[in-house]
């Protein structure tokens, strides 16, 4: 009887709390004024471009505190979502977005904020968000990591589905000795073929082929270091490799903080089947600084960094990477006799080049460029740039730079997307921002990675570092691949010699 | 009769032996048992870990947030660990560590004593209760373990408790399965220990069915084999044993087990001893007596086994840094100073109170050690080190230690939060300055520190004009320089050049030169500033390094104004160490009149 009382009451206030729900969803507005500036948001959203698959772009209004009411109303041609604000932030339910931006792709999503001051409705000026026909791919795979000096604790490379807020782990470090894992790497942005190296605890690199995963350890006596920057040959057969003399050291009054340099690097191929290393003299000189390879979409080109080099370290910021290009034949592995120059670091502005990366239709190749040095991570004046490999022009990407650092970027599989890494937001932790790239390689505003919590920025306290787009989840396991990388002995790479 | 003596409230008198039986009565109460137990757990915490309270509390950073809240309660043992935040967060405010920690003790007691009375009420085992906590205590004096582990255990018994106030078979499986997986969910591997105990206890008294409790501990099992598939844990004994309550990367000692041992040994003897017949009072008291001697005989001879004291000075020390007690450091250290960290703590409080040039030899020092100790990347050191980086002026050394000391401790350390704040504001880095005053106003101890600090973002005319922060940011040097930390007098010196004021940089370069024998480049040190604004006076110890340096040429005194109570110092000195050439008992001798000088320690202490 109790119970049945119980569920009764229950029901009734149930009922009673959606009514007053509807109601509150369903003030009677009626606009006093009309604002002639657009709403502070954050993340901003305004007028950005965003895939129809990607998650809901929740944001708050800056100056909610003063409002008692407010309400952000989407519309397009076909429907309207009106979505009210708690606590001055807007949490779009999944299920509400995936219904706007069903038949979205190619269309305007205008934005109006209303919100009541004291007895008065006032209204923003709307902004727009526009919707690419094309959508991106669906899994970002990143690394989580503080931006720290010499310390990490808890590491690990996670991947987010970006239609959702769902992050799974593809590995972290507490089941490998809490060591160090990097330079995490797809081919082709393809989940099935991935390498990742693992330093200080269990050191040496993973190569994932489908269901076939491998451990090598790939320090040779004739390279400089186990392999470091990698870059797949469409192929799947080579990745290119540096090998880097790296350290670190720290500045005093410099806002960048830390300097990371090399004593001295050289660019080699892994060969995926023969376990070997093979490289060449134009990439392998005692005199010059060859780093970041990265290799074409059709396999024949491999574009690198190059630098004179200079006394290390205290003359870091005389050190200006160019940006080459060698021709490499995968049928016979081997190297063209000649370098080209794309970007000359001695004859332009004095700039750095750093993270060649080139569109999958192999018309673009967008890279950094700051002041010196190749670590541009950690340069404020690191910015994007977009050469067009049909002219070979070179344009700053203005829409998607800010006065912090606009770094490590990758491509879409499709072309039209690209993530980057930038500290606009606190000039420290890197975030994730997706840009829309169109046919004519011309950017479109930026958005920052959408969460669940528009908070969440602010209080998660590790760096999105090395964002990599790829067409679907990474199924291998986080525990297999531990268990490989701390109970395998690994194939030792041998040293092929100098084609 | 009954009737009259009700309504007269005539109550019968009672003899003396009755009277004392009444009493025992009720101190048999759950109640003046736990208060008894309580009281005597806060004097004995106050006294004996105060200051580890203080400190444990720098090693969270619990926020009032509900989306804080919802990132713990998604994860396995996320309710307990929040749980555990919210309670040490209160360890910064004097007592609440140890009121707050004998409550859960107490609490931790009374439930063993409950399930004790429950299961043998007639055995007179209830002091066997105390048996538990002694052993969590043991734990408590290691900054390693977690506090989580203590309440973990505190949800285990009651859940047990609910166990044992089940008589049917089928509720009791049910019961014992669902509060195992929530268990495991809510408290981690205290579930494991939950299922264990029960399967025991049934094997104990129910053999025949018993083996269907197996299903609970293979479920809890199977739960951590997910938990470990998932990468949520590195191995199974941090899902499955105590060793989930340790800091993760290190491993414990064997002490972190008695508490988990000592269970189902207790649910052992009350099952022995459960058929036993009711004792008389005298025989049950005397029972108790025994019991609680041995209890205590048990603590007093192995408390000292199980803990290890030798980083008490350090917590306190670091309680004194915080509150920036700089004389209560050197109080301290009057009593005696045995290693390089606490000189590394007295040499901060006699730069902080500029008097390290002047006092520091009044101590026994001990090298450059005895002024930074070497980094060796433990996040104490990495603490300590940011505290006398920015104590001397150098303040991207100590932002660079401030963060790595955070990033230790799970980005969660609020004194280093704070320090963030203040070297971000100093380098007008307000974005990232912000970040983290946002993340302070979201703690109930942090929060007003932090608000104040906001006034201080984008407000260079604020910074400047602060006495800490304005003095501060005048030592960042004007022109960059990679730190290369063993030229750090290099960084030093700039510093005291670029900003006079800040007399602690040059005294640290002086000191760093003193300690290191380096009477050479302190010389060449002297004669650069002497005179000039950063070195306006020269300190005792400088004069006495001076009259080493230029001994054969005293007309040098004069120059750098040598004292003349220091020249009479020293010509006793030199008397003594002519007339006892040869002696080995020569550094006793000078010791009680000149330990306190610099020729003590130059011509005495072995680099």
């Amino acid at each position: 009887m109790k119970i049945k009382s119980f569920v009764k009451k229950f029901l009734k206030y149930l009922v009673l709390f959606f009514v007053i729900g509807n109601i509150s969803c369903s003030d009677n507005i009626h606009i006093n004024k009309t604002l002639d500036t657009l709403p502070t948001i954050f993340p901003d959203y305004t007028n950005v471009t965003i895939p129809y698959n990607i998650a809901p772009l929740s944001f708050k209004l800056i100056d909610s505190a003063v409002y008692t009411k407010i309400y952000a109303i989407f519309e397009n041609d076909m429907q309207q979502m009106e979505i009210k604000a708690k606590n001055g932030q807007f949490s779009i339910p999944l299920s509400s977005w995936k219904k706007l931006m069903k038949d979205a792709a190619g269309s305007t999503i205008s934005v109006t904020i209303q919100a009541k001051d004291q007895d008065q409705w006032i209204s923003y000026p709307a902004f727009q968000i526009f919707v690419a026909p094309e959508p991106v791919d669906s899994y970002l795979v990143y690394r989580l990591i503080e931006p720290g000096y010499d310390i990490w604790n808890e590491m690990g490379i996670y991947q987010r589905h970006v239609e959702d807020f769902h992050e799974s782990t593809i590995i972290n470090n507490k089941r490998t000795g809490y060591g160090c894992m990097n330079c995490h790497s797809f081919n082709m942005q393809n989940p099935e073929k991935m390498l990742f190296h693992l330093r200080a605890s269990h050191p040496g690199t993973i190569m994932i082929n489908g269901d076939k995963i491998e451990k090598l350890n790939t320090n040779t006596e004739q390279t400089l270091s186990a392999l470091v920057y990698p870059s797949w040959h469409p192929s799947g057969n080579f990745v290119a490799f540096s090998v880097n003399d790296t350290k670190q050291i720290f500045h005093t009054t410099d806002p960048n903080r830390i300097e990371v340099f090399d004593f001295a690097s050289d660019v080699v191929v892994y060969d995926v089947n023969r376990h070997e290393i093979i490289t060449s003299t134009l990439l392998n000189s005692n005199s010059i600084f060859e780093t970041f390879p990265s290799f074409s979409p059709d396999g024949k080109t491999m574009f690198f960094c190059s630098a004179d080099t200079f006394p290390m370290p205290h003359e870091y910021n005389k050190l200006k990477y160019s940006l080459c290009a060698i021709s490499f034949d995968p049928e016979s592995c081997t190297f063209g006799t000649e370098v080209d120059t794309l970007y000359n670091a001695k004859l332009n502005d004095g700039k750095s080049v750093s993270f060649p990366r080139v569109s999958p239709d192999g018309k673009y190749l967008m890279f950094t460029l700051s002041g010196y040095g190749n670590f541009s991570i950690w340069h404020k004046d690191a910015d994007l740039y977009i050469i067009d490999l049909q002219n070979n022009k070179t344009t700053p990407l203005s829409t998607l730079n800010s006065n912090d650092v606009d770094s490590y970027h990758s491509w879409s599989s499709n072309s039209r997307w690209v993530v980057f890494s930038s500290r606009r937001i606190d000039g420290l932790y890197t975030r994730p921002y997706i840009a829309y790239i169109n046919d004519a390689g011309e950017p479109a505003k930026p958005f920052l990675l959408p969460q669940k919590y528009v908070d969440f920025y602010h209080r998660f306290m590790k760096s999105y570092n090395i964002p990599e787009f790829v067409t679907s989840k990474v199924e291998q396991n986080g525990f297999k691949l531990s268990e490989i990388a701390v109970n395998d002995t690994g194939i030792d790479v041998t040293f092929g010699g100098t084609r | 009769m009954k009737s009259f003596e009700k309504k007269k409230n005539i109550k019968p008198v009672k003899t003396e032996q009755q009277q004392y039986s009444v009493f025992f009565a009720k101190l048999n109460t759950p109640v003046v048992f736990g208060l008894f137990i309580f009281i005597l757990l806060f004097f004995y915490l106050q006294k004996q870990l105060a200051f580890h309270f203080y400190y444990i509390e720098q090693e969270q950073l619990f926020l009032w947030s509900r989306a804080y809240f919802l990132s713990f309660i998604i994860k396995p043992a996320g309710l307990l660990q929040w749980l555990t935040e919210f309670c040490v967060q209160h360890f910064i405010q004097p007592y609440l560590g140890a009121l707050i920690m004998s409550v859960i003790l107490t609490a931790i007691s009374i439930l063993a004593a409950g399930i004790i009375k429950r299961i043998a009420s007639t055995a007179n085992l209830h002091i066997l209760s105390l048996l538990p906590i002694v052993f969590l205590l043991y734990m408590h004096f290691d900054i390693n373990y977690l506090y989580e582990g203590t309440v973990a255990y505190l949800l285990m018994l009651l859940v047990m408790y609910g166990y044992f106030c089940i008589g049917n078979f089928l509720p009791r499986i049910i019961y014992v399965t669902v509060s195992g997986i929530l268990l495991f969910w809510c408290a981690g591997p205290v579930a494991f220990l939950f299922t264990v105990c029960v399967f025991l206890w049934e094997i104990l008294n129910r053999f025949s069915k018993a083996f269907v409790f197996i299903l609970p501990i293979l479920l809890v099992a199977a739960l951590a084999f997910v938990g470990v598939y998932t990468s949520l844990a590195d191995n199974y004994r941090l899902l499955l044993l105590p060793d989930g309550y340790y800091t993760r990367q290190l491993h414990p000692g064997t002490e972190i087990y008695l508490s988990w041992v000592v269970l189902p040994v207790i649910l052992l003897l009350c099952r022995l001893f459960s058929k036993r017949q009711h004792t008389g009072r005298k025989r049950k008291y005397a029972e108790y007596l025994l019991q609680l001697m041995s209890v205590a005989v048990l603590f007093g001879f192995t408390i000292e086994k199980f803990t290890d004291r030798s980083y008490d000075f350090f917590k306190e020390f670091n309680y004194y840094t915080r509150n920036g007690q700089w004389d209560k450091i050197i109080e301290r250290c009057d009593e005696g100073v045995n290693n390089y960290l606490h000189l590394n703590f007295l040499n901060m409080a006699l730069i902080e109170k500029g008097e390290l040039a002047e006092k520091m030899f009044s101590f026994p020092q001990g090298g450059l050690q005895g002024l930074t100790v070497t980094w060796n990347m433990m996040p104490h050191i990495s603490a300590l080190q940011s505290d006398i980086y920015f104590s001397i002026g150098h303040i991207a050394l100590a932002q660079r230690m401030a963060f790595e000391a955070n990033v230790s401790m799970q980005n969660s350390n609020g004194a280093m939060l704070k320090r963030l704040v203040q070297t971000n504001l100093i380098y007008g880095a307000y974005p990232v300055a912000e970040k983290y005053i946002d993340l302070l106003e979201q703690t109930k101890y942090y929060s007003e520190w932090a608000h104040e600090h906001r006034r201080f973002l984008w407000n260079d005319y604020a910074v400047e004009n602060d006495a800490l922060l304005g003095m501060k940011r005048k030592c960042i040097p004007v022109s960059n320089t990679l730190i290369e930390e063993q030229n750090i007098h290099i960084d030093m010196e700039y510093i005291a050049i670029q900003n006079p004021a800040h007399q602690a940089s040059i005294q640290y370069v002086g000191a760093l030169f003193l300690l290191t024998k380096d009477i050479l480049l302190f010389r060449e040190l002297l004669e650069k500033h002497y005179g000039t604004d950063v070195l306006p006076t020269l300190p005792k110890s400088y004069q006495e390094a001076i009259i080493i340096v230029t001994e054969q040429d005293p007309s040098k005194w004069e120059q750098f104004n040598i004292s003349e109570q220091v020249i009479q110092r020293y010509n006793e000195y030199k008397k003594q160490v002519l007339d006892n050439r040869g002696n080995a008992a020569l550094p006793n001798l000078l010791k009680a009149s000149f330990s306190d000088t610099y020729w003590y320690y130059y011509m005495f202490y072995k680099l």
